[in-house]
């Protein structure tokens, strides 16, 4: 048995093990990756995880596992492996919310684990169709798709978003090229030549749609918010069948509003839940 | 001249624009409101008395109209800072206003919003009140903005003040509809003349050769909250020349409105917000990229640029 880390060069040897969509995340900064193989190199197990507040001064480092495809022995080896590399990060705790039923491997492992409701929701373009916002509003002429925008103006306008609006963001959002969204479903706001609004969606490798970001700084925020949603939501029923699944993670509380004012009573799945302290 | 001079200039041509309309439009209104009480009263005797008041009544309700768009087109420039923002603003407005000037070319032909009895004394319609409610709400609107987002977008306005503010104004219109006498004029002198004491949208501290704030700007934050201001990351921004290149760059990338102080000639301080030092690092980097660019491009005036977040 060996370990190896799962990077951009020998991604392709795990496909088996790790799923399509995680595995696009491989060789992101702050996403970490380790497999278990066999003596002919032939993995077994795999694990991936996030870093949280690596760069805050201000705040501990966390971690989130994001995938774990182990049993037994094979997670006791991999969590004997992620030690040295949360006492190299000073991670001081790690946590998950998985769709799994894991719930002994976890605890063997020193996790504290519940069952509750997942933070990210899941919708169908269908159900976007049946928004009443999609049907008749007019969306302002500022408010364009991304397709029409330089690498360089997209990196100011995020800038300028993020300065002003504080928001649990993916940690590498300002580092992701603008490609890795859909830039004909995502749109931004303009005001005075300076981007004050993004509604970032990306297409996962699965092909579902998941937003990664929706904020406005501008001065007509809750309005334009409002146009942005009815502008992609368009773009959505235009681009996709309507089985396309699309992903609404509530990260926070503005985004749990949000999701609760156009999808009200829509609850996230059950999954597994855990969390560690990890000692320094 | 800079980019960052004509923009200034800009914003101060359309704050000083909107600021003597809003001047001359009380002084034309003082003088209808004046001129129409010296016919009531007989001080002043001409045949067709009826008319001229109904003429001057309806110029001052006019002129109360546009006071108020005015106004809230001031205070919309004042509180957003935005151009584009002022422009669907004033779009906003073009239809009411088109049929508000309809409607008084009516009230002189027709008791849309009030008549001239034989005393010369105004018989008010139903109308009239909605109107005029209407109108009192629109101006109070910017005053309700400005409470609600406090002294995050206007600075030196409290919201106490704006608050007695709003009641004073309340208290005047209640006053108006009992005693069924026009205090307009009045009250829009007293409120104008508050607020612009408050000094909306103050420039006190700006830095005149940048654009930017100035050192005293950091001393009066200080003075206000020392234990906030103690807390609050800063991006310092060091360049060894290049000096109007690099204030062309600070107010093409970094974000709107940012609070950018200038310590010395090439020496800049961006404030951040409390426990936000990631994103001014990346503001950093950004700005770091632009100016080696620029350097690389200009090797005749390099900007030279160091920067830390302390």
């Amino acid at each position: 048995m060996g370990l190896e880390e799962i990077n951009l060069e020998n991604a392709d040897k795990f496909v088996t093990l790790v799923d399509a969509d995680m595995m696009e995340n491989i060789g992101r900064v702050y996403y970490r990756g380790m497999a278990l193989t066999d003596d002919g190199g032939k993995p077994q197990a795999t694990m991936i995880w996030e870093l949280i507040h690596s760069d805050d001064e201000e705040r501990d480092t966390e971690s989130r596992l994001m995938q774990l495809n182990a049993d037994g022995d094979q997670a006791k080896k991999l969590f004997a492996e992620y030690k040295k590399d949360t006492d190299e990060n000073e991670i001081r705790q790690t946590s998950f919310e998985l769709a799994c039923e894991k719930e002994a491997v976890f605890s063997e492992n020193g996790f504290t684990t519940e069952m509750r409701e997942a933070k990210q929701v899941t919708v169908t373009v269908s159900d976007i169709a049946k928004l009443p916002i999609s049907k008749k509003m007019k969306t302002p002429k500022y408010i364009r798709d991304l397709s029409e925008l330089d690498a360089r103006v997209f990196k100011r306008g995020l800038l300028n978003c993020l300065f002003y609006g504080r928001r649990e963001t993916t940690e590498d959002l300002n580092a992701l090229p603008m490609d890795w969204f859909d830039c004909d479903v995502s749109c931004y706001t303009e005001t005075d030549g300076r981007i004050d609004g993004l509604l970032l969606v990306h297409r996962t490798a699965s092909g579902r749609l998941r937003i990664e970001l929706l904020i406005n700084v501008g001065p007509e925020a809750k309005k334009d918010l409002a146009y942005m949603l009815n502008f992609t939501a368009n773009r959505v029923l235009e681009k996709y069948s309507d089985d396309t699944e699309i992903l609404i993670p509530r990260n926070d509380v503005s985004a749990e509003k949000l999701a609760a004012y156009f999808f009200p009573g829509l609850k996230g799945e059950k999954v597994l839940f855990g969390s560690r302290r990890e000692e320094g | 001249m800079t980019k960052a001079e004509i923009s200034d200039r800009k914003k101060k041509n359309l704050r000083i624009m909107y600021f003597w309309s809003v001047f001359s439009a009380i002084v034309t209104e003082a003088f209808c409101e004046i001129f129409c009480l010296l016919l009531q009263k007989g001080t002043i005797t001409v045949s067709g008395a009826d008319k001229w008041v109904l003429i001057l009544m309806t110029m001052k309700e006019a002129i109360a109209v546009f006071l108020v768009r005015q106004w809230l087109l001031y205070a919309d420039y004042s509180i957003y800072q935005s151009p584009d923002h002022l422009k669907r603003h004033y779009k906003m407005m073009i239809i009411p206003m088109a049929v508000v000037t309809v409607l008084f070319i009516c009230n002189l032909f027709f008791p849309v919003y009030f008549s001239i009895k034989q005393d010369l004394a105004p018989a008010y319609t139903p109308f009239y009140y909605v109107h005029r409610i209407l109108v009192s709400l629109a101006f109070l609107y910017p005053l309700v903005e400005v409470t609600r987002h406090g002294e995050k977008q206007v600075p030196d306005v409290h919201r106490r003040r704006m608050i007695l503010t709003i009641s004073f104004f309340v208290i005047v219109l209640f006053t108006e509809f009992v005693s069924r006498h026009s205090l307009t004029t009045i009250s829009h002198v007293i409120i104008l003349s508050i607020l612009f004491a408050f000094r909306m949208g103050d420039r006190r501290f700006e830095d005149k050769r940048s654009g930017f704030q100035s050192a005293e700007y950091l001393v009066k934050l200080r003075r206000e909250n020392s234990t906030e201001f103690e807390k609050r990351p800063m991006l310092r921004l060091s360049a060894k020349g290049g000096f109007s290149s690099l204030v062309k760059i600070l107010t093409a990338e970094l974000p709107k409105n940012s609070e950018v102080v200038r310590l010395s000639d090439g020496e800049f301080l961006v404030l951040g917000n409390i426990g936000d030092k990631k994103i001014l690092r990346e503001i950093g980097e950004f700005i770091a990229l632009m100016t080696s660019e620029h350097d690389e491009d200009h090797p005749e005036e390099t900007i030279g640029l160091e920067w830390k977040v302390e």
